[in-house]
């Protein structure tokens, strides 16, 4: 059984493929998916609406910067983790926020949503 | 004197006579004393009897009881050099018939052993035979005058000696011009001899081009009232020194006065300065070469002090900073400097100057446009002669562009690394679906292949249009392969519609999915199959894409029981990447799909 059981992940994705496999990854290891959102507002809104336990953010959806939804997200203490293809220091992390370089497997998306629910993805993994 | 006495008439009138001329002899004795003025008597009808006055015992430097000497007394008297020629030029003198005899000759003065010069004027009476009966003369010291002139002689001569020697030529005139000296050197210069240089005629052999000068000098020297250092005149001048050798010579003539301080002539010195002419007009045709060049480079050029201050500042640079040239040298550049960069350039200048070193910086500089720009400037120390340093000379270039260049690169080689991460989760993506969907790895397998050819084709497009856009018509062409495999059995119908990248991609897909199924399970699996792909745009703000795939002459269509990836696919993407509505309706005579979509997306870039 692994940390994200019964979990709600708020998944940000503007790449419908990509967020599908997110979902679905996400899906098998036993969380339930909010979103995926492929929009700023969508995402805020799914945020101001349903109960999240944690999130997975793509850094860039469209041509806007996720920053938004982050700043949303800690201000209301919701771990999360961001997810982009341009490298750790294109992303706002702030510290201990963990970044997912793309592409990620599932075994990584585990591990990171773990550290970010504040579990230890060692003693879980595997 | 005794002898007027006996000769004189009456006593009253010859005491009265003698009274007159004791009162006489006084006086003339007096004048004597006062003129320094030696008497001296010689009576030759015995022999050389001599009577000396008071004066001449003085001058000769004798005792009192000289009065009487003797001929050899003189004789011994006369300076040894002297002493031959001025016995005997007094011996003949008195032998033959002159009445009048004069010498001038040096004696040792026996009071205090002095070499003194003496001065005699005399007169000889003779008898009707022209025996020589007696010698009256005055003796002179004359040894100052004879002194001041020998040292004028030798002064004379310590010149001729100093001037001949001297290697420039040397000249003496009067006011009139005429030459009363020319030295060797002036000789040899003109390949004159002595006579013929003071009558050379130079002006004569100055360059026509030069003639001019010497006039204004002149005149401008002759307005200059008398005596002031400040009246000579130095010219440059060529002048013809023999046929055909014109020589550049530097000629200084100052003013020559004599001892009352009157002006009276010229004294003037000219050095051949050919060679050093030669190197300065080829040193500054040489200068001006390269300030000509400097002045013109595409590079800014600048020359500072040893505080660093603007001397000067070649055209690119006064342009650059947009400076006037005759205000270089209160030109403040450090005023330019971006307030982030003017800290470290102004240290790094400081310490340069100070260590007088090379330095190599890179900092922007507000232009005369008013933008900053980046310029790479390298410097290096500038010593004089004596080796003393006097500044620095640098060159700027400017880099901005190459800095942008570099930006750009930088950021192109980010955005180019992220896209290819990007592709590499979407290729991640279709095969996680793929392989998860399909029990059977060889339709598995080609099934991938297919939809990686469907990214690939939307990404061919996107680069052939910089990665701005692609063309629905084009995208449809390739993905469908309507001039290929396809052809007569895909018909495209629709305007020129210009899709975003993402647009592009996620219409491929759909297309591709559209495509596999209807050879697999459609139309296209019989081969009178058709398939219509029809598009239109609305004139609305949102620019609604309305895609139409309509199938038809396939085998009897019914719902599938299970909905596979490919509807997935199509659907949630469209959906999701593109806020638009799919409608697939499986009627029995063919498969049509309603895709609907805005072109314009709050949110997207344009």
């Amino acid at each position: 059984m692994s940390a994200l059981w019964g979990k709600r992940i708020l998944v940000v994705e503007d790449e419908a493929i990509i967020a599908i496999m997110v979902e679905e990854m996400l899906i098998d290891l036993g969380a339930s998916v909010v979103g995926p959102a492929q929009s700023i507002p969508i995402a805020r809104n799914l945020v101001e609406t349903e109960s999240i336990d944690a999130a997975v953010l793509d850094v860039n959806i469209r041509s806007d910067r996720i920053d938004p939804i982050a700043e949303l997200l800690r201000a209301r203490r919701i771990p999360f983790v961001f997810a982009t293809g341009y490298g750790a220091s294109a992303s706002s992390a702030k510290q201990d926020e963990l970044i997912l370089e793309k592409p990620y497997t599932s075994d990584r998306l585990l591990g990171a949503l773990t550290i970010a629910l504040g579990g230890r993805h060692s003693a879980v993994a595997k | 004197m005794s002898a007027f006495k006996q000769e004189a008439g009456s006593t009253q009138g010859v005491d009265e006579l003698i009274r007159q001329l004791q009162a006489r002899e006084a006086e003339l004795a007096l004048i004597h004393r006062i003129a320094g003025v030696g008497g001296v008597e010689v009576d030759f009808r015995a022999g050389f009897r001599n009577r000396r006055s008071p004066e001449y015992l003085m001058i000769h430097g004798l005792p009192p009881t000289a009065v009487n000497e003797s001929h050899d007394d003189w004789v011994a008297r006369i300076h040894p050099d002297d002493r031959v020629r001025i016995e005997r030029q007094f011996l003949d003198a008195v032998d033959g018939t002159t009445r009048d005899y004069s010498a001038e000759y040096r004696i040792i003065r026996p009071s205090d052993g002095q070499t003194r010069w003496v001065r005699v004027a005399s007169r000889i009476e003779r008898d009707s035979d022209n025996r020589p009966i007696r010698l009256i003369g005055a003796h002179f010291d004359v040894t100052d005058s004879k002194l001041a002139e020998q040292a004028l002689r030798e002064s004379e001569e310590r010149f001729r000696i100093v001037a001949n020697n001297a290697p420039i030529p040397m000249w003496l005139t009067k006011l009139d011009g005429e030459r009363l000296f020319a030295n060797q050197a002036y000789l040899d210069f003109f390949e004159l001899s002595y006579e013929e240089a003071l009558k050379l005629d130079w002006r004569g052999r100055v360059h026509p081009e030069d003639a001019d000068r010497i006039l204004k000098a002149e005149q401008l020297r002759s307005l200059v009232p008398g005596s002031t250092s400040s009246s000579n005149l130095t010219l440059e001048i060529r002048i013809l020194r023999v046929r055909d050798d014109w020589r550049w010579i530097r000629a200084v003539s100052q003013l020559r006065f004599n001892e009352r301080g009157e002006h009276v002539g010229f004294i003037g010195v000219a050095h051949d300065i050919t060679a050093a002419k030669q190197a300065e007009i080829e040193l500054r045709a040489s200068e001006e070469r390269f300030r000509l060049m400097a002045e013109n480079a595409p590079v800014m050029i600048w020359i500072s002090d040893q505080d660093g201050k603007c001397v000067h500042l070649n055209q690119m640079l006064r342009a650059f900073w947009g400076v006037a040239e005759e205000h270089v040298e209160e030109f403040n550049w450090g005023a330019t400097l971006h307030p982030e960069d003017a800290s470290s350039v102004g240290k790094q200048v400081a310490q340069s100057l100070k260590d007088h070193s090379d330095f190599a910086m890179k900092a922007r500089y507000l232009d005369a446009q008013g933008r900053y720009r980046v310029l790479e400037t390298r410097a290096h120390p500038r010593f004089s002669r004596a080796g003393e340093f006097i500044g620095m000379i640098g060159a700027n270039v400017d880099i901005t562009e190459r800095e942008e260049a570099e930006k750009a690169r930088e950021l192109l080689v980010d955005e180019l690394n992220h896209r290819v991460k990007n592709t590499l989760s979407i290729v991640q993506g279709i095969a996680h679906q793929t392989f998860r969907n399909n029990a059977d790895p060889v339709e598995a397998r080609r099934a991938f292949e297919g939809r990686l050819g469907a990214l690939g084709h939307a990404h061919n497009l996107l680069t052939h249009a910089n990665w701005e856009n692609a063309s629905l018509e084009g995208l449809a062409e390739l993905t469908l392969d309507t001039k290929g495999s396809n052809a007569g059995i895909i018909s495209l119908n629709g305007p020129r519609i210009l899709l975003s990248p993402k647009q592009a991609v996620s219409i491929a897909m759909a297309l591709h999915e559209l495509c596999t199924n209807a050879r697999k399970y459609g139309a296209l699996s019989k081969e009178e199959g058709q398939v219509r792909l029809d598009w239109s745009q609305t004139d609305d703000a949102q620019q609604q894409l309305c895609i139409h795939w309509h199938e038809s002459g396939g085998p009897a269509v019914s719902p599938p029981t299970r909905r596979g990836f490919g509807s997935t696919l199509l659907e949630r993407t469209l959906a999701h990447d593109l806020e638009g509505e799919v409608m697939i309706n499986f009627k029995p005579e063919g498969l049509v799909c309603c895709i609907s979509i805005p072109l314009v997306l709050l949110g997207e870039a344009t």
